[in-house]
């Protein structure tokens, strides 16, 4: 399966997609240490999203979650990419900063129907955003 | 997006590797918003100065942006670290944190920022009425757009620093007339009254952030008799409220250069009495607590004011801890500070430092703002007026 989005950050990634239904607060909902999501009440919590092709519908919280994407990249624990509904602030201060490769606009909705744990590709050049399932 | 020759030029590296990065940030956002452009700012300030926020990669990012040349192209200043250099003694702060706070401002003032250590630089920053800036810190948005009707988004911590490194933010949201129009009336007529009779403007601020959400507000009722109760207002705002602009009747620059007419065709919605009192409800924190004040900052008259209150009425019972900005308290101030029994910080606050390593984990303070993000850290807060917090320092019953 291919869905097409919009480019922000460049580069390919490939790892297991994991979507995530609801936002996610990367600083204060994610673990630096682990990368595993924490957040109380959160569908994806106990879950790490080290490695993973990470769909979300964007993010919340504080904007200190920019430097937590970096936090995990120092320590090889963040998502080998992120795909977002919707691009914010905070997503693309820190996949520029940590050069985690970002798409935005490919709805969640869409990523939920395709089922968990598949292999995932994404690709973002300068002028397009293509993520490819298996 | 429309880039200017001197804009291409940074982005492709000739005026070095952090500038072009920075610019890169700003353009990609500017992007996603929509921006047709970028605008020239006047003044940034940045928020997520604090180790205990930001840690050791924060510092490290910081570092290595300093460390390549990065250097701030306007006047830029900074929000509060984690303590109070001059005090930390008297605040019992971890080595590491002080070790690394001190690093991320040598990293700051390498790139050329003023350390002003304070989230209140409306008081101090050149900036009027129609300036375009880069600011993050919510209460200091809030205040530059809705009282000096200056412009700026609410920007993160980490996307004000890169705008001003580049001296340019993405021409969208609150930078534009058109994003700057009410959407909601939020009316207190029927207890304007009974807000300024007690002093409750934090509660009122908080309510006013709960119905704004993300949306412009266009506030009517409230009687403010000076810049002291807006701030304790728009900060409690910003605190639950997602806006970066709150109209505020009688005040707002906007207002009184509008061409439209502000409440056509906006929804209404009255604030009752009731609803000031489940949120004060909800801030009721513990019966006994340290009293903390200034959140925001307070600003040299009201800590004249506070002191000088102290003086007449006697030395606090309780203790009471006062938070303020360097530029405001000289030796005078803090010695005057101490002789009434208060105790004094500058550079950090209630919020970015470690409270319960110095001052326990039960508190009274005036400010909405602080409640609700004091109560988010698992402190107990009871929220009072200024002048009911005064008197339960004295010794009365909370």
């Amino acid at each position: 399966m291919r869905f097409t989005g919009k480019p922000v950050v460049e580069g390919v990634a490939e790892g297991e997609l994991l979507v995530s239904s609801e936002p996610i607060a990367f600083y204060g909902g994610v673990d630096p240490g682990t990368g595993t999501v924490t957040e109380s009440g959160h569908k994806l919590r106990g879950q790490s999203i080290a490695g993973k092709i990470l769909a979300l519908p964007h993010t919340r919280g504080s904007t200190v979650g920019s430097y937590t994407l970096l936090r995990l990249t120092g320590r090889g624990l963040a998502p080998a990419g992120i795909v977002s509904e919707r691009g914010d602030e905070i997503l693309i201060v820190g996949c520029i900063i940590s050069r985690i490769p970002l798409a935005v606009g490919i709805p969640v909705s869409e990523l939920l129907k395709v089922g968990e744990g598949r292999r995932a590709l994404l690709r973002v050049t300068s002028s397009a955003a293509e993520l490819y399932v298996e | 997006m429309y880039l200017t020759r001197e804009e291409e030029r940074v982005l492709d590296g000739f005026e070095g590797e952090a500038k072009a990065l920075a610019m890169k940030v700003v353009v990609r956002v500017g992007e996603v918003l929509g921006a047709e452009k970028l605008v020239p700012i006047k003044n940034a300030h940045i928020s997520g100065i604090s180790y205990k926020n930001i840690g050791e990669e924060g510092l490290a990012f910081i570092e290595k942006l300093a460390g390549e040349g990065a250097r701030f192209s306007v006047p830029t200043t900074l929000n509060p670290g984690a303590f109070d250099l001059a005090g930390w003694q008297r605040m019992n702060v971890d080595e590491k944190i002080l070790s690394g706070q001190l690093r991320i401002i040598d990293a700051f003032r390498r790139m050329g920022a003023a350390i002003t250590l304070s989230c209140t630089p409306y008081l101090y920053a050149n900036i009027s009425y129609g300036d375009h800036l880069a600011w993050s810190e919510s209460n200091a948005v809030l205040y530059a757009n809705s009282v000096v009707g200056a412009r700026t988004n609410r920007d993160g911590g980490p996307l004000a620093l890169f705008e001003a490194i580049a001296g340019r933010a993405p021409l969208a949201g609150l930078h534009l007339e058109e994003n700057r129009r009410p959407m909601l009336l939020i009316d207190f007529s029927s207890v304007g009254e009974k807000v300024v009779e007690k002093g409750i403007f934090s509660a009122a601020g908080l309510v006013a952030g709960r119905i704004a959400g993300a949306t412009v507000p266009l506030v009517k009722g409230l009687r403010f008799s000076g810049s002291d109760e807006l701030k304790l207002f728009l900060a409690a705002a910003g605190a639950t409220g997602g806006t970066g602009l709150v109209l505020v009747d009688s005040i707002s620059p906007d207002l009184r250069f509008a061409k439209w007419n502000p409440v056509e065709g906006i929804e209404r919605v009255g604030v009752e009495w009731s609803t000031l009192q489940e949120e004060l409800e909800r801030h009721s924190g513990a019966g006994e607590g340290v009293v903390v004040l200034g959140c925001p900052h307070l600003s040299p008259s009201e800590l004249k004011d506070i002191i000088s209150w102290l003086r007449r009425h006697g030395r606090p019972k309780r203790r009471l801890i006062l938070f303020t900005s360097r530029a405001a308290v000289g030796e005078a101030e803090k010695r005057a500070a101490e002789e009434a029994g208060a105790e004094l910080f500058t550079d950090t606050c209630m919020v970015v430092s470690e409270l319960s390593k110095y001052a326990g984990r039960e508190f009274v303070t005036d400010s909405g703002k602080a409640a609700f993000y004091l109560a988010s850290q698992g402190y107990l807060v009871k929220l009072l007026s200024r002048g009911e917090a005064l008197k339960y320092a004295l010794g009365d019953s909370a």
